[in-house]
């Protein structure tokens, strides 16, 4: 089986990490927001990856499992409170909550 | 384990204990009484002990803390001077806490006396502590007491300001006494430097004096340094001021003796010009501001600027005589203010206020009141026979030996002293009797009142006719100090 | 030690302290009389056991009449020890007996003239403590002691001229009283500090027998500063501005404090000081100028004057002036012998011009008096007798002691001291005759009826005194002087010879003509031709008004001390610590919130820019790191 070459998935690493960084910065909805940082997150994880892979270092993989668990504890929090703030406010704009106050 | 390494956390122990009263009960108020009685006793016990027998292991106990590189150990002792230190504040805690009974409605008693017991502890911590890194951890956690009953239990603006102007000056304060104390334990390896001496470079001596001198000069306060004591003194409860004024501000003293004269002897002396110009300008600045205050306990706490000048005077005129009278003078001035700022709380607590234009004349309705304020008065004036002329004049006399132009300068502030301490007994005591609109008519103090304030009054008198049993007592470790100047 | 000196001394000094004491504590649970009983049996039981130790001391050989007991250690500093010490010696006993004795005339004479009063307690307690502390000055042995006195006598004496607290004027007479003499105390205060700077004591034993270690200019700035002690304490010029003030106290006071014993302190410390001053030559000559100076002053400003208290505070201070004048060139015994005298007939000219006050209810001003001699028949005649007395005419006691210092002045080659002395002699027979004729000659001049109350208490120390005022000076006579006989004891070292008893008869009789022409005048413009005394008035017209303001010593003191002190307070107090010291630090608090402030805009709180910023920031970073920062300053 060929490998694909380490070139390759920086390229697709980089195409996410852009793709995500454009949705975070140009979108409104907090939901959408936090999908586009998932992105750059696995844009992330997919270069720690394949950089184990090339290198035959398992300690990448095993940091792409710590990112991962992470990943779902600030999932799961940022969920949270954006089900907060949706109950407080239906439509909800990210630029409408700029004031830390409840 | 012996009895002196839990003595300074007796008053804390009967503070915690004050806790647990439940809120209202009659012990809230004799508890803390008890403590501070006790304490006074076991402080009696080791000046005797440590007056007929000598330093011995009852007065003095090391425990090996921390072994390392830098070592450092739980080092408590009383000797010649601190014991006076010691002494001076669990005299002056009793009738502060007595007095408290006053202060803090019931609800809030039990922080109140809690609060005033730890502070108690922190200074007899400081005042024991032979280990500079005790020290230097009694010297940081005094801020809390203070500032919690500050901000917490006055209810007022401007007394959280001044607990913050407090808290920020002496925080500030501590932490360039920190680099000072980091600086030397680089050089000297441990934290245990009494009685020892360490070959520090001149040039590293001058700066680490510096650390020390701006921390204790911000504690005492000194010229510069005092922003924060009129808001302090004049917005704190009675009892706390009076601890204050009466105690800790000798802390900053208390270093400059035990602590920095002795370790950096060269820098001492290299930094005396200075030293002494603070001196007089806080002598003269605290008695010309003290003329120009009509509130009456911002007066007196100009006064103590001026009064404890004049110990710094003593300390940097290098002369044995002064040394030896600037712990009398300490005494005299923690027993004069402390007696002062309680008598002051007494009658703002009547007259509503503290402005000595807004009454007068209470000593048609008070003549107990009367005799003992003028008391206090005279005692602040430097009336010979009492003691803060003792102190005051063997502080000169033997500052005149060495410095007799600063000396003499300085002796304008005694004459200003008696226009101020003048004003402040006759505004509030003579002239026609006149009282705010609902001040209560019985002006007179209460038995409990004058029990408070008369073991001080009567202690201003012993002293003042007396010194000797102080000035007798100090002399071995200051005599060493002054040696250590005079080989050089 | 002499066993009865020990014995009889200290419970000369403690009887009154005592009084006081009983009378502070248990007094106010006993009826008010029993207060005036302590007050009146302690300085009576002083006064006899001084005449006792007197008795004793004087039988002494002269060497062995200066005694000097220690009692223990008042402080031990350093390399100096100070003591606690008495010191009994013929001078100190003059002083003492005349203390205790009339000063227990005094609390006698009180316990009528204050029987009214609400504090009658407090004012028996306040007298005793006195008695106390004048006792401790002339008894102790030391300069140190001699300054707790000092003090205490000053405390009385504020105590006693705000007696009646509720007064304004009495407040800050006290006031001004008490900061005056705490400059005198700053003085001795300095004094004191040069005696340790030369011999390392405060002990008159130490210090007078090691004079010879200071040096003749250190002596003299010991003197001078002593003086400025003396000056303050005794109200003589610069320092005199409090007494006339002072006499917003009781009668009582007036007579016992103002002017019988405590103002005569000043005069004590230079006699007592004698080994000093004999060896400081100027300052010595100071004295004696300061002395011939408020003499003259005094006098004159007491020609003008209306309340008749305030008149007799004048004749103090130039009556201080002429024992400042003695014991400056050297006339201890004669300073000591007027001092005697005065303290008779003064007292004496106070509590009889208390008991015209008493009957007027309170009335002071002379032009509202005047033909009391037959209503008030017993004050004239001794207020007669006093002022016989201090105008010096003889057989009356002053004329032997003003004429012993006139005399020394002459004899010890003083002319112009002599003369200021003869000039201010006019003046006191003018001004004294001029007040005894307003207030008993002529008609009476007050709108209320005089309420005359014959009060045994009063009258009979009263009485005493005017037969004391009266024989006082046979103690030297033409030939037999007794008085310096008796003082020999306490000036065994003196340079100069100290008998007064060599009368140099024609200045005496051109002195004695001199005064007898001023007592005509007086009596010519108050009782025979009150035109006359229009026209003087009228001529001497600005003179006037200066002398009734006293030379405007007090508004001239207010502009230079007073208000240049509050100024500087005021500029210290409330301007610098509100502009710097509390200026500085809200200062750099304000710095610190303003940088605050400039990077406050980035912080909008907008999640998206925060996230633009983070991406900007993030590729910087990167291409540093790639290209590396030289490359970006390489080009």
């Amino acid at each position: 089986m060929p490998l694909i070459p380490l070139d390759d998935y920086l390229v697709l690493s980089a195409a996410m990490f852009v793709i995500g960084l454009i949705g975070f910065l140009v979108r409104r909805n907090p939901l959408t927001m936090l999908m586009a940082v998932e992105l750059m997150w696995n844009a992330g994880n997919l270069v720690l990856a394949a950089f184990a892979r090339n290198f035959s270092d398992m300690s990448g993989q095993v940091f792409v499992f710590v990112v991962i668990t992470v990943a779902a504890a600030e999932a799961a929090i940022a969920l949270a409170i954006v089900v907060m703030v949706f109950r407080r406010r239906p439509d909800v704009d990210v630029d409408d909550i700029s004031v830390l106050r409840g | 384990m012996q009895l002196i390494d839990v003595f300074p956390l007796v008053p804390f122990a009967f503070g915690l204990l004050t806790l647990l009263v439940p809120r209202g009960n009659q012990w809230v108020r004799i508890l803390p009484i008890l403590g501070a009685v006790l304490t006074l006793g076991m402080s009696l016990g080791f000046a005797a002990g440590y007056f007929v027998l000598g330093g011995t292991a009852t007065t003095s106990s090391i425990h090996p803390w921390i072994v390392g590189p830098w070592t450092a150990a739980y080092h408590v002792r009383v000797d010649a001077t601190s014991i006076w230190f010691v002494l001076l504040t669990t005299f002056v805690a009793v009738p502060a806490i007595w007095a408290a009974w006053s202060y803090g409605d019931a609800q809030r008693q039990r922080g109140f006396m809690f609060l005033l017991l730890t502070f108690e502890s922190t200074l007899l911590g400081l005042f024991t502590a032979a280990d500079l890194l005790v020290f230097y951890v009694y010297w940081d956690l005094m801020l809390i007491p203070v500032f919690v009953l500050l901000a917490g239990y006055t209810g007022s603006p401007d007394a959280r300001r001044a607990a913050w102007a407090y808290l920020i000056y002496n925080g500030a304060g501590g932490l360039v006494l920190l680099l000072g104390v980091v600086g030397l334990v680089v050089v000297t390896h441990t934290f245990e430097v009494l009685g020892s001496t360490f070959a520090v470079a001149p040039a590293l001596q001058w700066w680490l004096f510096g650390a020390f001198a701006i921390a204790f000069l911000v504690k005492t306060p000194a010229f510069p340094f005092h922003a924060w004591m009129p808001p302090t003194y004049t917005h704190s409860p009675p009892p706390l001021v009076a601890m204050i004024s009466g105690i800790q501000s000798k802390a900053g003293l208390y270093g400059f003796i035990v602590f920095a004269l002795p370790l950096f002897p060269d820098a001492a002396h290299a930094w005396a010009p200075l030293m002494l110009g603070i001196a007089l300008v806080s002598i003269l600045y605290g008695a010309f501001a003290a003329l120009a205050q009509t509130d009456m306990k911002t007066l007196v706490a100009y006064t103590s600027l001026s009064h404890l000048g004049l110990v710094l005077l003593a300390l940097f005129a290098f002369d044995i005589t002064s040394l030896q009278a600037s712990v009398l003078m300490i005494v005299s001035h923690g027993l004069i203010s402390a007696a002062l700022f309680i008598m002051l709380g007494f009658i703002e607590e009547r007259v509503g206020t503290r402005d000595l234009f807004a009454f007068g004349g209470l000593a048609a309705k008070a003549p107990r009141l009367q005799a003992l304020m003028l008391i206090a008065a005279m005692a602040l004036l430097g009336l010979p026979g009492l003691s803060g002329f003792a102190g005051e004049f063997l502080i000169l006399v033997g500052s005149w030996q060495t410095q007799p132009v600063v000396t003499a300068i300085s002796l304008l502030a005694i004459v200003i002293a008696s226009v101020y301490a003048l004003r402040l007994y006759q505004a509030a005591m003579h002239g026609e009797y006149r009282v705010p609109a609902g001040a209560p008519a019985a002006m007179e103090l209460r038995p409990r009142e004058l029990l408070v304030v008369a073991p001080l009054l009567a202690a201003i008198i012993f002293f003042g006719v007396w010194p000797a049993v102080v000035t007798s007592r100090t002399s071995p470790p200051i005599f060493g100090h002054l040696r250590s100047y005079e080989t050089r | 030690m002499d066993a009865v000196v020990a014995n009889i001394a200290p419970q000369i000094l403690f009887a009154p302290l005592l009084g006081c004491l009983l009378i502070a504590f248990v007094g106010p649970r006993l009826p008010r009389s029993v207060s005036a009983v302590i007050g009146c049996t302690s300085v009576f039981a002083a006064f006899a056991l001084t005449v006792g130790l007197a008795a004793h001391v004087w039988h002494l050989p002269v060497a062995a009449q200066r005694i000097d007991l220690q009692f223990g250690t008042w402080a031990l500093v350093g390399q100096a020890h100070i003591g606690f010490g008495i010191w009994i010696d013929p001078l100190a006993l003059t002083w003492m007996l005349v203390i205790t004795g009339v000063g227990f005339l005094i609390h006698l004479y009180s316990v009528g003239y204050m029987g009214h009063d609400a504090n009658y307690r407090t004012f028996f307690a306040h007298m005793n403590l006195f008695v106390f502390s004048m006792l401790l000055l002339v008894m102790s042995d030391g300069f140190l002691w001699l300054l707790v006195g000092w003090g205490g006598v000053g405390l009385a004496s504020y105590l006693l001229i705000g007696f009646y607290y509720d007064r304004q004027s009495a407040v800050l007479a006290a006031r001004k009283a008490l900061i005056m003499n705490v400059i005198g105390d700053v003085g001795i205060m300095i004094a004191i500090f040069l005696m340790f700077a030369h011999v390392g004591d405060q002990s008159f034993a130490v210090v007078f027998a090691r004079t010879g270690a200071f040096g003749t200019s250190a002596l003299d700035w010991i003197g001078i500063w002593l003086l400025v002690g003396a000056v303050a304490k005794s109200a003589q010029l610069p320092l005199h501005t409090w007494l006339p003030d002072a006499m917003e106290g009781p009668t009582p006071v007036s007579a016992l404090i103002h002017a019988a014993t405590m103002v005569t302190a000043g005069v004590y410390l230079v006699a007592r000081c004698h080994p000093i001053y004999d060896r400081a030559p100027a300052a010595a000559e100071a004295v004696a100028i300061v002395g011939a100076a408020s003499a003259l002053f005094a006098a004159t400003i007491g020609c003008v004057q209306y309340d008749i208290k305030r008149v007799l505070a004048y004749s103090t201070m130039s009556q201080i002036g002429y024992m400042f004048l003695a014991v400056g060139i050297g006339a201890y015994t004669a300073g000591a012998f007027h001092f005697l005298t005065h303290a008779f007939f003064k007292a004496l000219l106070f509590m009889a011009a208390g008991i015209v006050i008493h009957n007027l209810g309170g009335e002071q001003d002379i032009r509202k008096m005047g033909g009391l001699s037959k209503r008030m028949p017993f004050a004239f005649w001794t207020f007669l007798a006093g002022t016989l007395a201090i105008a010096g005419v003889p057989p009356f006691s002053g004329f032997f002691s003003k004429d012993s210092i006139l005399d020394q002045a002459a004899a010890l080659g003083h002319p112009w001291l002599f003369a200021v002395g003869v000039a201010a002699a006019a003046l006191t027979a003018f001004y004294m005759f001029r007040l005894f004729f307003s207030t008993f000659a002529g008609e009476y001049r007050g709108s209320v009826e005089p309420h005359v109350e014959r009060v045994p208490a009063m009258e009979i120390p009263v009485a005493i005194l005017a037969v004391l005022a009266t024989i006082g000076g046979f103690l030297v006579l033409p030939g037999h002087d007794t008085f310096s006989a008796l003082l020999a004891g306490a000036f065994p070292d003196a340079i100069l010879p100290l008998s007064l008893a060599d009368f140099d008869w024609p200045l005496v009789l051109g002195t004695l003509m001199i005064v007898a022409a001023a007592i005509v005048t007086a009596y010519a413009m108050y009782v025979i031709s009150p035109q006359l005394r229009a026209d003087v008035s009228r001529r001497l017209g600005g003179l006037r008004l200066l002398l009734l303001d006293a030379y405007h010593v007090d508004a001239i003191y207010h502009l230079m001390f007073e208000v240049p002190a509050y100024a500087l307070a005021q500029a210290c107090g409330v301007f610098f610590e509100r502009a710097v010291i509390a200026g500085v630090p809200q200062a750099l608090a304000a710095a610190t919130s303003a940088l605050g402030g400039l990077s406050r805009g980035w912080e909008t709180g907008y999640l998206r820019r925060y996230g633009l910023t983070i991406a900007i920031g993030a590729s910087l970073l990167l291409y540093f790191v790639i290209f590396g920062l030289h490359d970006v300053g390489a080009r």
